[in-house]
């Protein structure tokens, strides 16, 4: 009796041991079908309000992953907008582009002072990823006015009044408000003034614009007037062309006869010169291939004369 | 003409099928070429990042390459035209394999330039959109001058001698003896043709020195004309073109040497000729050699700013071994050991000319390559295999392939033509043996006057 415990004892054992064998293959993570998918990516995902007065309002994400020590940006992962209320609207989506950034441009009624809503808040995620983990980042935005007036003739201010509207709808002033005017450069921006600029107490402000910064040939330069990552606001941008700039003629040297110029227009002495020399040279050697010619004529005639 | 001699000296100098050794030495060259071919198509399928140029190095051993074309192809202005027309007919039997260089070097030269350029369907771009002040388009124009010039110094001097071997050559092959038939234009040395030719050829001879002096000095101009330390120097055309003197002197003596062994010319590559070409190499080794000194000691005298930092690079850096080992072994080293009659016999000359000729081709990396490692403008954060330039197989095979492609070049014409002019060497040494018995006679009428 003891003999057939034993054996079935030991036969159960092994039937327990391959059971747990199986179920511990099954318990393993990276096991079976979910081993060749690599582990996704954590994201970061930054969100931030633009409201340029003269193109409209967008929102822009910007998404990194950090690999090593260093932050790199997420290229081609899809972004979804949503605006955020009673229930969640889905404004869009845009792909992350080589800086990682996604930009979706947003209805202009959409952040309107005039209307009832002053507050918004904005969802960014990034989801269904095949690289990434999901993550999303919300921004709360209350809409805010800023009103620019330049002025001057020899002497050139800029004016800002920023304004928001209170609960009751009411625009009051928005004091102590970081306002950078700029003006646009070939590659990058020129900020105007060396001080820091905040709005006053009645929300305004007043920038000496300099009247010595180059413009085109009639002095046309193109004026930026930011408030730049404000927490409530966001940012408000505007463009202005302005004739505040100093004219700048062209340059007409590559048009000249130098010979840093276009082909079109070679100094005159060197094409004489390389012309002279080559065609002297080129003509001797022309007079050469006559002479073989001649040599070979020569044969000719007297072969028969 | 002496027609016994004639006959003696057709014997001697006519072409000759390759024996065993001759085919060998195709076979290697063709082999090297087809090497070389192989990574040239590489590169045309990948582009130029199969070399080891990059923003920093964008002229490479590519570039080093032609220069060292340019050089040696100078010889034919030299030993043809300089020599001819000073009289010394003792440079007779040098003339043709020394324009068989230049030829083949120059047509090199042409080629290693658009392999450089990576993309060769855009060269007629120097055509259509070339501006006449740029140094690359005198360049061009001077190239495809001198080579015409040369061609022609090649071929007209040949007309007697291909009219000799259409007249005795009838067990070469039918299309050999049908080119003969038709290079030779009917060539009967009348009278009138002798003096057509002679006057073509003295003035091919007059018009390729300021083209030859042209070519080296504009092809310096490349560098020359930029404001990078190593570069800038007012020194350069001088320099380039005593240099390409020295390097071409070389070759015509290592060509003398293989080929007077080779097809058993000593009675027309003479201990005399070796005597004379190792006494003109010192001459123009001192030439060039004072060039050197301009070049390399005023700059450092003063190690002004980013040229010190060059010297520095060549004298002690990176590049010192290079540099020390191509002045004393490429330039001082043949040059003492020439100065004595010993050194200029042939074996020794011709191990002298294998160095000074190897010293050229690296002198040129030298002065191509180390200017480029310090950029103008110095970019941040740069890969390190940017500062440090070092060709890649492709770069070795394609710049190989292209030496061995003008070995080839040179054993194909003398192969197929006389590598000593037939006519004009015994025309030479008529004069010669003419001259010497009229001297022996105004002797010997001297004696005999009563005093």
């Amino acid at each position: 009796m003891k003999d057939t415990f034993k054996k079935e004892f030991s036969a159960n054992l092994v039937f327990v041991r391959v059971f747990l064998f199986f179920l511990l293959m099954a318990a393993i993570p990276g096991q079976g079908q979910d081993a060749n998918e690599p582990k996704k990516a954590k994201v970061r995902v930054g969100l931030e309000f633009f409201n340029n007065l003269t193109s409209g309002p967008y929102l822009k994400a910007s998404v990194k992953t950090k690999t090593g020590r260093s932050y790199v940006p997420v290229v081609g992962e899809t972004i979804h907008f949503y605006l955020m209320g009673d229930e969640e609207q889905s404004l869009g989506q845009a792909l992350t582009d080589k800086k990682g950034a996604a930009v979706l441009l947003l209805d202009k009624t959409l952040v309107n002072p005039g209307d009832t809503v002053y507050n918004h808040s904005f969802r960014a995620a990034l989801k269904d990823s095949k690289r990434f983990r999901d993550k999303d980042k919300q921004l709360d935005i209350r809409e805010a006015n800023m009103e620019v007036s330049f002025s001057g003739d020899s002497i050139y201010q800029i004016l800002v009044l920023l304004t928001t509207p209170d609960s009751a709808g009411t625009m009051i002033p928005a004091p102590n408000a970081k306002i950078t005017a700029y003006v646009k450069r070939l590659y990058s921006l020129l900020p105007v003034g060396e001080d820091i600029f905040l709005t006053d107490e009645s929300g305004q402000l007043s920038l000496d614009f300099p009247n010595d910064i180059p413009g085109d040939e009639k002095g046309i330069l193109s004026a930026l007037v930011k408030l730049e990552d404000h927490d409530s606001f966001g940012n408000i941008i505007l463009e202005k062309e302005l004739k505040w700039g100093l004219p700048v003629t062209e340059n007409e040297v590559i048009t000249e006869g130098e010979l840093w110029s276009a082909r079109s227009n070679s100094p005159m002495y060197m094409v004489i010169l390389v012309n002279s020399i080559l065609i002297g040279i080129w003509g001797a050697i022309i007079y050469i291939i006559f002479i073989l010619i001649k040599i070979s004529r020569i044969s000719r005639t007297k072969k028969f004369g | 003409m002496n027609k016994s001699e004639l006959n003696q000296y057709y014997k001697d100098l006519a072409p000759r099928p390759f024996g065993k050794a001759g085919k060998i030495w195709v076979g290697v060259l063709l082999f090297i070429c087809l090497v070389g071919l192989f990574a040239y198509i590489k590169q045309l399928r990948i582009g130029l990042s199969v070399t080891a140029m990059r923003d920093y190095v964008t002229w490479g051993i590519y570039i080093s390459n032609f220069v060292f074309f340019v050089a040696i192809s100078l010889v034919g202005s030299l030993i043809s035209a300089i020599l001819k027309l000073s009289k010394a007919s003792w440079s007779t039997p040098l003339t043709r394999i020394a324009e068989m260089i230049a030829v083949s070097a120059i047509v090199f030269a042409g080629i290693i330039i658009i392999v450089d350029m990576g993309r060769p369907e855009r060269f007629m771009n120097i055509v259509f959109h070339g501006r006449i002040q740029s140094p690359i388009v005198w360049d061009v124009l001077v190239i495809s001058t001198y080579l015409v010039i040369s061609i022609l110094l090649l071929y007209m001097p040949l007309i007697p001698d291909l009219a000799l071997l259409r007249d005795k050559g009838g067990n070469f092959p039918a299309w050999q003896q049908k080119l003969y038939r038709k290079l030779s234009l009917g060539w009967k040395g009348l009278p009138e043709q002798e003096r057509w030719l002679k006057r073509a050829i003295r003035i091919m001879a007059i018009l390729i020195i300021p083209v030859a002096f042209g070519i080296h000095t504009v092809t310096s101009w490349l560098f020359a004309s930029t404001l990078r330390p190593g570069w800038d120097s007012t020194d350069f055309g001088p320099y380039f073109v005593s240099g390409a003197f020295v390097v071409g002197a070389a070759a015509v003596i290592t060509a003398m040497y293989i080929l007077r062994n080779h097809y058993a010319l000593k009675k027309y590559f003479t201990l005399n000729h070796f005597d004379i070409m190792g006494k003109l190499l010192v001459l123009l080794s001192l030439v060039y050699l004072y060039f050197n000194l301009n070049e390399y000691f005023m700059p450092a005298y003063k190690m002004k700013g980013s040229e010190g930092e060059h010297l520095r690079e060549l004298f002690y850096g990176e590049y010192a071994l290079l540099f020390w080992s191509v002045q004393i072994l490429g330039m001082l080293l043949p040059t003492i050991v020439l100065l004595f009659k010993k050194g200029r016999r042939p074996k020794p000359i011709f191990l002298m000319s294998i160095l000074v000729i190897a010293g050229a081709w690296f002198k040129r990396f030298l002065i191509v390559v180390p200017t480029l490692s310090h950029p103008y403008i110095p970019t941040h954060r740069v890969p390190v295999s940017w500062l440090h330039y070092f060709p890649t197989w492709e770069e070795w095979a394609i710049t190989i392939g292209s030496l061995a492609g003008a070995l080839l070049v040179v054993t194909f014409l003398v192969r197929l033509f006389p590598v000593v002019p037939i006519v004009e060497t015994l025309e030479a040494h008529e004069d010669k043996v003419r001259d010497a018995q009229a001297t022996l006679k105004a002797n010997e009428n001297k004696s005999e006057i009563p005093s």
